[in-house]
């Protein structure tokens, strides 16, 4: 075995936990209690869980409730999340952090954690995070007034959520939860690619099947019971509602879960005082990140090029290719999550090796913040039965916002901090097209997406396009007050047709300019 | 606090109450003792936007109370100023609202705040320079500021009162409403903006009274300093979603 230096940072402990309603040992635990309980197992995984003193650091991802103004849950919440994890572990770290919102956070506290022990700030990282959104919903319908709120005052590194994603003028109008943004990026790329609604379906389906088809072998998955064909995860049917335009329910990452996923990341050094076996050493080989601004802000609406950029800056960094992989998981919050990664390193949707480890967020779970952290355990496990392979986790935070990718192995490898400073500063070389808040006159469609309620009626529509005079890009929107003009979409003949936009106070609105009625 | 001051909180406003009506509400030590634990109660409560100040008894306030300074008693308050405000107003808005005179220090209590609605009885003055003294808890630094310059000197050299309608003609108030009616209408105003973004509000008031101070050369880095926050605030999140989903916003103050 080569010799690596005592701060080499090296992954000795991993776990996951699931809890559903019908378990028998269901315990109704809290986000704090059941991010705990993946801690402590990965402590016991770590073989530390008698000597955790040793933890100088907590590190935590941010619950859902946490991470915008709008979605403060029924049951309170603790004031330090990750201190709260500590107080169940009866640990007090030195350090305790807390994680900005986004899915690509666990790679970066992972990232993070390396970091800390290369440079000597840590010996012992614990890395955790979880939700309970299943359980959250079923004390509510049992009308429960069950008291989660605890605090502490202990010291902790608070990221806050991050509220940037979206502009206001997205938000206003009505892109204002993350299906609908991811609509408007999906149809953009369709739109951009000249796909038919029909035939992009289709292709969303097989590019879900396989993923459906892990989940349905992962006991830890919340969809075990059923492995979808392609025409299954399109069909709008019974269980399979329309929630926005182009996303029936089952392409959607399911947050009604209850799960956790923990790591433990020490030093070499202290792997060797611990006599953790080699065996169970998995080495970070190769990581980089990259963001993008808001999606109107963007040169193409269906494009997030931060994901190509940091696949191929990781795999650059761990001196290696996509056919060295051998495991993958990319973030599949929605289709384009995965798309948008894939076709940027030339894999295809029926790659052999599986695009995922777990199932995926809309079969095996999309606990919020912290799916990577479950991606990363499993591949972590993964890679210590396959001795010398290679794995690559790829997350995704925000709305294509963020991109976060690590390359795996137990492969020993020396460690060198890299902070991808020079691929923000590529991604801020691009050009957008200007943006007019207040546009008037006729434009095209770049992208559109559509809400619908729960009986499957459309309900508002927001477009994003161009003004054919000026070139500038702009939103609008029309509620159910345009039973005519959301006809177009539920037809499907909106692609080529031209709009007519007029701003007001109340927001842009628009028509169709050849809107000829059709009752 | 001592019943010299009264406040009262409904519904995110504030309404402190300057009560000594036996002595046309002038200050002594206590009062501005009141007022400042007043103030420090409205810029630290999260769940307090705006406040009103005014008087008991259809008079606003008639100055420093003469009985109590000639005992050895001033009514001033370290790094606060007279009445414990007019040197160190608050971050969040403060409203004046004027039945009966303000007088002389009174007067300048009233210019300290940010909006002042009276009745259309109501005067304004710093009669000081009359007796040989001066206006020096703000009268006559704020005059030049929120009035003409020949009528701030005409203000300040003769010591004569200025009526309602002409302090409104001159934009030194707001509103003039019928006597006894100040107080509602002043919480009218504040009930507007106690409905607003709250850091909006409170960043939005520190732009307007600090630039005052600012070069041209510099306003624009200066405010952006100030108002950065607010563009990536919860709130303004929840401010354009409530726009999206037609609801009043539900405001965290971050």
């Amino acid at each position: 075995m080569p010799f690596v230096a005592a701060n080499t940072p090296v992954i000795v402990g991993a776990s996951q936990f699931t809890e559903r309603i019908n378990d028998p040992d269901y315990a109704m635990l809290s986000p704090v209690a059941i991010t705990a309980r993946a801690a402590e197992l990965a402590l016991a995984d770590a073989g530390m869980a008698d000597c955790r003193a040793h933890i100088d650091t907590l590190m935590t991802t941010r619950i859902f409730e946490d991470s915008a103004p709008h979605l403060e849950g029924p049951f309170g919440r603790s004031n330090n999340f990750p201190r709260s994890v500590c107080q169940r572990l009866g640990m007090t770290p030195e350090t305790a952090i807390w994680a900005t919102s986004g899915g690509d956070t666990p790679q970066k506290l992972v990232t993070e954690a390396c970091d800390r022990i290369w440079q000597g700030d840590s010996k012992a990282v614990l890395v955790s995070g979880g939700e309970a959104l299943s359980t959250t919903r079923f004390l509510q319908k049992q009308g429960s007034d069950v008291d989660w709120s605890e605090g502490s005052n202990e010291s902790v590194v608070d990221r806050k959520p991050t509220l940037d994603y979206a502009t206001h003028d997205e938000l206003m109008h009505g892109l204002v939860s993350p299906p609908l943004f991811y609509g408007i990026m999906e149809n953009a790329r369709r739109i951009a690619a000249g796909v038919d609604v029909k035939t992009w379906a289709d292709q969303m389906g097989a590019l879900f099947a396989p993923f459906a088809a892990v989940a349905s072998k992962n006991p830890l998955a919340a969809q075990r019971d059923r492995a979808f064909s392609p025409a299954d995860l399109v069909t709008i049917e019974t269980g399979n509602r329309r929630v926005v335009d182009a996303y029936p329910q089952r392409l959607v990452a399911r947050d009604q879960v209850n799960q956790s996923a923990a790591l433990v990341v020490i030093s070499t050094a202290l792997a060797d005082e611990l006599n953790i076996p080699t065996e169970n050493r998995v080495y970070l080989h190769g990581q980089a990140t990259a963001g993008e601004l808001p999606i109107t802000l963007r040169p193409e609406l269906g494009q997030a090029p931060s994901a190509g950029l940091a696949l191929r800056r990781a795999l650059e960094r761990a001196n290696c290719n996509t056919d060295d992989i051998s495991y993958f998981d990319f973030y599949s919050c929605f289709p384009i999550a995965v798309s948008n990664a894939i076709d940027a390193i030339g894999l295809s949707g029926d790659d052999p090796r599986g695009l995922t480890v777990t199932g995926g967020l809309p079969f095996f779970g999309g606990p919020g913040n912290s799916y990577s952290m479950h991606a990363l355990a499993e591949m972590v496990t993964c890679l210590r039965v396959n001795p010398g392979k290679f794995g690559l986790v790829a997350a995704n935070g925000g709305l294509l916002s963020k991109y976060a990718a690590g390359i795996y192995a137990t492969t020993p490898a020396a460690y060198e901090p890299y902070d991808s400073a020079d691929l923000q500063e590529e991604m801020s070389k691009q050009t957008a097209p200007d943006f007019e808040k207040n546009p008037s006159g006729e434009g095209r469609l770049e992208a559109y997406t559509v809400a619908y309620d729960r009986d499957g009626q459309p309900k508002a529509a927001t477009i994003v396009g161009r003004l054919l005079a000026s070139d500038a890009r702009f939103i609008a929107k029309v509620g159910r007050d345009a039973p005519t003009v959301l006809d177009v979409f539920s037809r499907d003949e909106a692609d080529d047709r031209s709009v007519m936009v007029t701003p007001s106070e109340l927001g842009n609105s628009f028509i169709f300019c050849d809107a000829v009625t059709h009752e | 606090m001592s019943d010299v001051v009264i406040t009262e909180v409904n519904d995110g406003v504030m309404t402190i109450t300057l009560n000594r009506p036996e002595a046309k509400n002038a200050v002594n030590l206590a009062m501005a003792e009141g007022v400042a634990a007043a103030i420090d109660e409205l810029d630290s409560n999260d769940e307090i936007r705006v406040a009103i100040l005014t008087g008991s008894n259809n008079t606003f306030c008639s100055g420093m109370d003469l009985k109590a300074f000639v005992s050895g008693e001033v009514p001033y308050i370290k790094g606060r100023g007279f009445a414990g405000l007019t040197e160190s107003p608050p971050a969040k808005p403060l409203i004046a609202a004027v039945e009966g005179y303000a007088l002389a220090g009174g007067c300048e209590l009233a210019m300290v705040c940010d909006l002042i609605i009276a009745a259309d009885t109501a005067k304004f003055g710093v009669p000081e320079v009359k007796r040989g003294l001066a206006a020096a808890a703000g009268g006559l630094l704020r005059f030049p500021r929120q009035l003409p310059y020949r009528v701030a000197m005409e203000l300040a050299l003769t010591g004569d009162f200025m009526d309602a309608g002409r302090a409104r003609d001159l934009g030194f108030i707001n509103e003039t409403v019928p006597a006894g009616e100040a107080v509602s209408a002043a919480q009218a105003l504040a009930a507007k903006i106690a409905g607003n973004g709250p850091l909006a509000v409170k960043l939005s008031k520190q732009v307007v009274r600090d630039s005052q101070d600012w070069s041209t050369d510099e306003m624009f880095g200066r405010q952006q300093d100030i108002l950065q926050p607010v563009f990536v605030s919860e709130d303004a999140m929840e401010g354009a979603i409530a726009f999206a989903e037609k609801r009043a916003p539900n405001w965290k103050g971050r």
